[in-house]
């Protein structure tokens, strides 16, 4: 290890020079005047902040620490109102999963089969191009059971057995409604409230809003279903747009590495890494002080962000604690790392280390053919550890605070596309009306809001928006959806953009 | 009835006689100001005469106003100045009759002040009488700006509320008295008992009036007072026979208190608030009546923020609940929890609502720090070595709500314990000692509290 770094940092260019004496004078200044008098100052100013000072300023001397950590801290003064949701779990079930056959019974259309969706029913909606050259459009009943389930009596399809058992834990949205009619358009609304790439995703308005509450692992976790194929997922659905990097999702992958470049590189052992990051540290604070770039923050709480991340996400990967009667509740592929089952058991682990949204991701809902088989498969991957992700969050006394949300992008269509037979058939993507579920901190249990009409084709009681989904959402956590905003380009934006109302009804 | 629909009857002529008291007396004032400017000697004859009509017009008008006052169409303590004026000027009238009968038989300024006199009295009942049959805004309602401030009525909306928490808001005491306060009290009311009823104090009210009971308590459809205020408006017995009827809102609000027992002690909070009056209550009086849990109903001071500071440089992550919530979510990682840590919580042992101390070094002991902590409601202590012993400092825990003692020391044994705790809902009891079928013979089938435990979670 050398010990050259150890003085302060001065340049030979002639320009940084001057740089560098300004910011001798406000080190100066920084530094004199850190005291209880600047906490009182600052308190007035603003509490948070004040707050934040006094833990890094007080107890951290390393300069490039106290900065990222007062970075990362709550700068916005939120929440706005007292949240009732500390984290967040959001189960998204991509390629828009068919709510004929898990969860809107509609028994009415057994009697309907084959025949042509009314015109008074479609209403002359736009088709996707996949379907609007049939030139019929029977309809196809669901070929499965329900049966009634727990206390409320909820109806759930047979292909449920796990998740029916919790349905008094659940929180029903049945009329949910999305603008777009294809997947990509369609999961990005969903993601980050615009159907065009570039907003924010929730998960990072979360995080610019409220912060985190463990320093050592990111705010905004993504985990994907190994091996799916299906509609292709983006790594800007867990982006943060126009809202600092820092804030973005971090992906945790299956395997060896479940960060990349997170290892130390072969024949290092990393010792002398903490020397290095100050270092490099006070070369970017030059940096920043010469070009005033958030980006440059942001990129140092990232590196500061790797470098705690290097103990801590091998340890809260680490599955060995687990006992097998965990992983018998998971199902057997909670023991093969990267399935659902074991991404709802590593989601599980993260929220205990108080990580805020974690973000899963379950590709291969898109049934245009085959949709009985096709849902049955997935039901089978995902249905044990959707209920034992429930059951296990509840005997820990985490669904207090903690949101579970399960859905896709949107639904589909009451008619058949393709061929219709007693035994098979395929639907399309259907906008206009899909289910949604919560669980947890905050929505009632055993409740179901809304309705379909009989074909679960238009809603006909208490619709609610993909924008009313994300405001409810930031209302649990305490927040505002229109006051929390971020200004770009000449313009305050918010996830919710200019629309969306809580959903008062689902509130507990 | 005959003979008060012919009093009735009579009354209703009021209107055609007041002008002319006011308009013979003030012509003959006019006509004795204007022979006294032009210096005449002598007294035009038709000043007597027209005091003398003015007289006879005033009586007339006074006994048709008795009469139309009697009708009960206007409020007792309004109508009494401009009744008994009226009647004052009558004799008045004739005084001034027999003073003008004579020129010079008294001085001139006993003659000009009796003018003088009887111009304000005039004036003061015209405007008196008016005012009960326009209403009193009606003369300045579109007067210029500053005219209409010189005259601002008081804000007749009286139904300002002190606290918006249906807690601390009687249902009689601040939304049924303030209103019959306005609307019913000048005429039942203790100096004038229309109908023998008085409904300025409960016991009197309860005595009912005349005809009985006013009241069938806990049935408001059968109850004569609702039926009266909710007649068609021209039903003679329709309540309150002035303008100022019950608006929807008012007639909801007694509905409401009378169908729920007309109690004149309780609390919103303590009566139930049905579908439709629940928004009612929110938009009349920003009474919002959701159930909400403790932590959101606590009313406090702000901690300092150098004390939060303390808190945080003792290691506690410190949250707080926004702009209208004095409340703080503290909680603390790490195995380095000291008892003098704790102590520093004291603080702000009336500000945390919500405290964890998850997969800490917490020891029972430690936590009669805690036991003082009175708006506690949410206590995480899974994943600590906390036992029985420790269980039993938070007996004066009394709002608290949610207890977590996942993976934890505790046993059976404090269960009958934890199901004291008032306002106990929920405990997490997994991977623990505590069985089942403990939980089960303990709560006895009641749903109060609920020990959540599964033994499939083992140690």
């Amino acid at each position: 290890m050398c010990h050259n770094h150890d003085d302060i940092l001065r340049s030979k260019n002639k320009d940084l020079q001057k740089i560098e004496r300004q910011m001798d004078r406000r080190n100066f200044l920084t530094k004199t005047s850190m005291g209880l008098g600047a906490i009182a100052l600052s308190s007035l100013l603003n509490t948070e902040k004040a707050f934040a000072s006094v833990k890094n300023g007080g107890l951290d001397n390393s300069s490039s620490e106290a900065l990222l950590k007062s970075y990362n801290k709550n700068r916005l003064g939120l929440p706005h109102h007292l949240p009732k949701a500390k984290r967040i779990v959001y189960l998204f079930q991509s390629g828009g999963p068919s709510q004929f056959e898990m969860w809107d019974y509609k028994p009415k259309l057994k009697n309907m089969f084959g025949q042509d969706l009314p015109d008074s029913v479609r209403q002359g909606q736009r088709l996707t191009g996949m379907s609007a050259k049939q030139t019929s459009f029977p309809m196809a009943p669901s070929i499965f059971d329900f049966k009634q389930y727990g206390k409320t009596g909820t109806w759930a399809s047979d292909l449920l057995p796990y998740t029916s058992e919790v349905v008094d834990e659940l929180c029903f949205i049945k009329s949910m409604q999305t603008d777009q009619i294809n997947h990509d358009p369609a999961i990005t609304f969903m993601q980050t409230g615009n159907q065009l790439a570039g907003r924010p995703s929730i998960g990072s308005w979360l995080s610019y809003g409220l912060g985190s509450d463990n320093d050592n692992l990111p705010t905004f976790i993504t985990l994907i279903t190994k091996n799916m194929g299906g509609q292709p997922l983006y790594s800007r659905l867990w982006g943060n747009g126009f809202l600092p990097t820092e804030h973005q999702g971090v992906q945790f992958r299956s395997g060896k590495d479940p960060v990349l470049y997170l290892s130390d590189p072969e024949n290092y052992d990393g010792t002398d890494r903490r020397q290095m990051l100050n270092y490099l540290g006070k070369l970017n604070e030059v940096q920043h002080d010469a070009y005033g770039d958030p980006e440059i923050n942001a990129r140092m709480a990232q590196y500061e962000m790797a470098f705690r991340m290097q103990t801590s996400v091998p340890e809260v990967t680490d599955m060995s604690d687990e006992p097998d009667y965990i992983f018998d509740m998971y199902g057997e592929d909670s023991r093969d790392p990267g399935t659902y089952a074991a991404n709802c058991l590593m989601a599980r682990k993260l929220l205990e280390k108080d990580v805020k949204f974690v973000q899963l991701y379950h590709q291969g809902w898109d049934q245009h053919s085959n949709c009985p088989g096709g849902v049955k498969a997935q039901c089978l991957r995902t249905d044990q550890a959707n209920a034992a992700l429930i059951k296990d969050l509840k005997q820990r006394g985490m669904l207090e605070d903690t949101l579970v949300v399960w859905g896709g992008e949107f639904g589909r269509t009451v008619y058949s596309q393709g061929q219709l037979t007693p035994q098979n058939y395929g639907r399309d993507h259907h906008p206009k009306a899909f289910t949604m579920w919560m669980a947890g901190a905050g929505v009632k249990d055993g409740y179901t809001h809304g309705e379909t009409d009989d074909f679960s084709y238009n809603v006909i009681k208490d619709p609610v928006h993909v924008h009313d989904f994300h405001a409810t959402l930031l209302h649990l956590f305490g927040i505002d959806h229109e006051r929390l905003t971020f200004k770009h380009q000449g313009r305050r934006f918010r996830l919710t953009d200019v629309h969306g109302h809580v959903v008062k009804d689902i509130l507990s | 009835m005959i003979a008060l629909e012919f009093t009735t009857f009579i009354g209703r002529f009021h209107p055609l006689f007041v002008h002319l008291p006011i308009g013979f007396i003030l012509l003959a004032i006019l006509l004795e100001w204007w022979e006294s400017f032009r210096r005449k000697e002598t007294l035009n004859a038709l000043i007597p005469i027209a005091w003398f009509i003015g007289g006879l017009a005033a009586f007339a008008a006074a006994l048709c106003g008795w009469y139309l006052g009697e009708t009960g169409l206007y409020e007792e303590d309004k109508i009494f100045l401009h009744r008994w004026l009226g009647i004052t000027l009558v004799p008045i009238a004739f005084v001034g009759w027999w003073v003008k009968r004579k020129y010079n038989s008294y001085h001139k300024a006993v003659q000009h002040g009796f003018n003088i006199l009887l111009i304000i009295l005039l004036s003061v009942e015209g405007h008196k009488g008016a005012n009960l049959t326009h209403g009193e805004s009606y003369l300045t309602e579109y007067a210029p700006k500053p005219i209409q401030k010189l005259f601002a009525s008081k804000d007749v909306d009286g139904f300002k509320l002190l606290s918006n928490n249906p807690d601390s808001v009687r249902v009689y005491t601040d939304l049924i008295q303030p209103l019959f306060d306005a609307k019913c009290v000048s005429c039942h009311g203790n100096e004038v008992k229309r109908g023998g009823l008085n409904m300025s104090h409960p016991d009197s009210l309860l005595l009912g009036g005349d005809g009985g009971q006013v009241l069938l308590i806990g049935n408001a459809g059968e109850s004569e007072l609702f039926r009266r205020i909710t007649l068609p408006q021209n039903n003679s017995k329709f309540m309150p026979p002035t303008n100022s009827v019950l608006t929807y809102d008012e007639i909801k609000t007694v509905e409401w208190w009378i169908d729920e027992g007309a109690s004149f002690e309780n609390m919103v909070s303590q009566v139930e608030v049905g579908k439709s009056i629940k928004p009612l209550l929110l938009r009349r009086f920003g009474l919002d009546t959701t159930p909400r849990p403790w932590y959101q109903k606590v009313q406090i001071a702000p901690l300092d923020s150098t004390q939060i500071a303390s808190l945080i440089q003792e290691g506690f992550f410190v949250k707080t609940f926004g702009e209208n919530n004095s409340l703080l979510d503290v909680s603390y990682t790490g195995l380095d929890l000291t008892r003098e840590k704790l102590r520093a919580l004291d603080v702000a042992k009336n500000h945390i609502t919500w405290l964890s101390f998850t997969e800490t070094n917490v020891v029972d002991e430690w936590l009669s720090v805690i036991s003082g902590f009175k708006n506690l409601t949410r206590l995480e202590l899974d994943k600590t070595i906390i036992s029985d012993r420790g269980i039993v400092y938070l007996r004066d825990l009394t709002h608290l709500e949610v207890l977590n003692m996942y993976d934890s020391k505790i046993s059976n044994a404090s269960l009958p314990f934890l199901q004291k705790l008032p306002e106990l809902k929920r405990v997490y009891l997994s991977r623990t000692q505590v069985t089942e079928d403990a939980a089960k013979a303990v709560l006895g089938g009641k749903e109060d509290v609920s020990f959540i435990v599964d033994e499939n979670f083992k140690n």
